[in-house]
């Protein structure tokens, strides 16, 4: 072709190519709460704040928000806790109940977790967010073996105690799951399992019966020492962010989560999004990761042990 | 056992006539429009309100006034027994939401939106007896909060009839007892009757002994709610 038109073409080919990528980045997977989806102009406008280290809320790339948690907020379970992060707001209860273990596993108890999005944030997707949300959440706590499961056993091949860990999310403002995995802790941490004995049978047979304590406040709390919590690192364009806004993850092309417990060690990873991260950035990820779990380990140990000290003190 | 002791007194320490302690929150959540987070005793029930906005579902708009959707969960941790209640909700979930509908259709001035839908979400996170009056409750709040014009501050309250002795504001104690429960939404200035429901029997001159006394909880709780509404109206100004 003659030599203007060349030109114009790549020109028209670099828009198309900007305008997939920009899609492409906009479809970070399935655990987005957003009701209404952000411009074009928006995404730009975000990224090149990311880049400046300034998003919009004033933060840089690795603030984390404050969050506030609140204890017990449901007396009639065994555990609750309500967790803020800024505009994100998950509740969990957490109840213990006596049923049959797993055949495969006699001499162990459960941890099952299900989370649930109020049905005002229901729409086009909610129950596949609500699936991988609660399959992320099982895998970080339960499937871990942070919390003793052989503690939990009662009657081997009988009864044991099942743990139900149920999440509400009320209001979502990004980062869902690093608030449902913190507040999770929380409630654990608040958990008080009632206390049983196990005795012979009246009738002799030689079958075992349960008995559990008159007294309602005899009860045990949970060993949560070994519970994770999660941090979710986002990438947009290319640089990493900690604790996205809703918005932010409209942006994002990739977003890895850890699950980091209390001496540093990573429970668990999982990375979301069609974009891809290289090695040197994975590792580097990890390294903050590191960093703000410790940050965020103090602050819900302090508020879980002020709370319980505050129950001894009122028993 | 006995619910009702021969000085008056029951399980919690109330008399027959008195309802349980009420606090409340509106603008509990910040994504709705208008929103409530409303205990009476131990029965926690979170509303919010979107509205108006356009219809989700086009055979159903109205062109003479706005339509009103409601849905109504148990949160799983809501009752003393765990339980699942699915993404749907079972029946009685969706009998609750309809008859909600019902009466938030008459009580919101739907002539006023024509064309749009308010959408009423209810979520029950503890239930200690009297969850659909504390619903009716909490959504009426939280249409207050989202300012949608109203006909009144309808309020509801049940009652019920447990030892020979009507009883209002029944816990879930009292509830599984085997008496009767009915539940009734007054508007609190002219007296009518929004919401009736009883299930279970009662013979005519207990049910209106009953009724009359869940009517006069109503205004009880009228009178607390016009109070909470009335005090955060005044932070939210002087803020």
């Amino acid at each position: 072709m003659n030599d203007p038109k060349p030109q114009q073409q790549s020109q028209q080919q670099q828009q198309q190519q900007q305008t997939q990528k920009q899609q492409q980045q906009s479809r970070v997977g399935v655990l987005l709460f957003s009701a209404t989806s952000i411009s074009p102009d928006e995404s730009v406008f975000i990224r090149s704040g990311v880049e400046q280290d300034v998003r919009n809320d004033g933060r840089g790339r690795l603030d984390h928000r404050d969050f506030d948690v609140e204890l017990a907020p449901l007396p009639q379970s065994n555990g609750s806790a309500r967790l803020r992060l800024g505009r994100t707001q998950v509740l969990v209860g957490v109840n213990a109940e006596l049923e049959e273990p797993d055949s495969e596993r006699p001499g162990r108890g459960k941890v099952v977790c299900v989370v649930k999005s109020a049905p005002s944030l229901a729409g086009k997707g909610s129950r596949k967010r609500d699936v991988a949300l609660s399959g992320a959440l099982q895998q970080i706590i339960a499937d871990s073996d942070a919390i003793d499961t052989e503690a939990l056993c009662v009657i081997p091949g009988k009864q044991c105690w099942v743990i139900y860990v149920d999440v509400v999310v009320v209001d979502s403002d990004g980062n869902v799951l690093d608030a449902i995995v913190l507040a999770a802790k929380a409630a654990l941490g608040n958990t008080l399992i009632p206390s049983l004995r196990v005795i012979d049978s009246e009738e002799g047979d030689g079958k075992k019966e349960i008995e559990l304590s008159e007294d309602p406040f005899d009860a045990q709390p949970l060993d949560c020492s070994r519970l994770p919590v999660a941090v979710s690192l986002t990438k947009i364009g290319s640089c990493v962010v900690v604790d996205a806004t809703s918005q932010e993850e409209q942006c994002a092309a990739a977003c890895l989560t850890f699950a980091i417990d209390a001496d540093g060690n990573v429970c668990s990873t999982s990375k979301t999004g069609p974009g891809a991260v290289s090695p040197s950035g994975v590792i580097e990820m990890l390294k903050y990761a590191g960093q703000i779990a410790q940050q965020l380990h103090k602050k819900i140990s302090a508020a879980v042990d002020s709370d319980s000290s505050e129950r001894d003190d009122r028993m | 056992m006995e619910y009702v002791s021969p000085e008056g007194l029951r399980l919690d320490g109330r008399r027959a006539n008195e309802c349980r302690k009420i606090a409340c929150r509106l603008g509990a959540v910040e994504h709705a429009d208008g929103s409530c987070y409303l205990e009476q005793g131990n029965t926690k029930v979170l509303a919010t309100v979107s509205g108006p906005q356009e219809v989700e579902q086009r055979s159903q708009m109205s062109h003479e006034c706005a339509i009103v959707r409601c849905e109504f969960r148990t949160a799983n941790f809501a009752t003393s027994q765990r339980k699942d209640f699915g993404s749907g909700g079972d029946r009685r979930h969706k009998e609750a939401a309809l008859l909600i509908q019902q009466t938030l259709a008459d009580l919101v001035l739907v002539q006023l939106f024509p064309r749009s839908q308010f959408t009423v979400c209810i979520t029950v996170l503890q239930a200690d007896g009297g969850e659909r009056a504390v619903a009716l409750n909490a959504a009426t709040l939280a249409l207050i909060d989202a300012g949608v014009p109203l006909k009144s501050f309808l309020t509801a309250c049940s009652a019920g009839f447990v030892d020979d002795t009507a009883i209002v504001d029944m816990n879930y104690v009292e509830r599984t007892s085997g008496g009767a429960e009915v539940v009734v939404a007054v508007h609190p200035d002219s007296g009518h009757v929004a919401y009736l429901q009883m299930d279970s029997k009662l013979s005519i001159p207990h049910f209106q002994g009953v009724m009359s006394l869940a009517v006069r909880g109503c205004k009880q709780v009228n009178k607390v709610l016009r109070r909470f509404v009335k005090k955060q109206i005044m932070a939210t100004r002087s803020k």
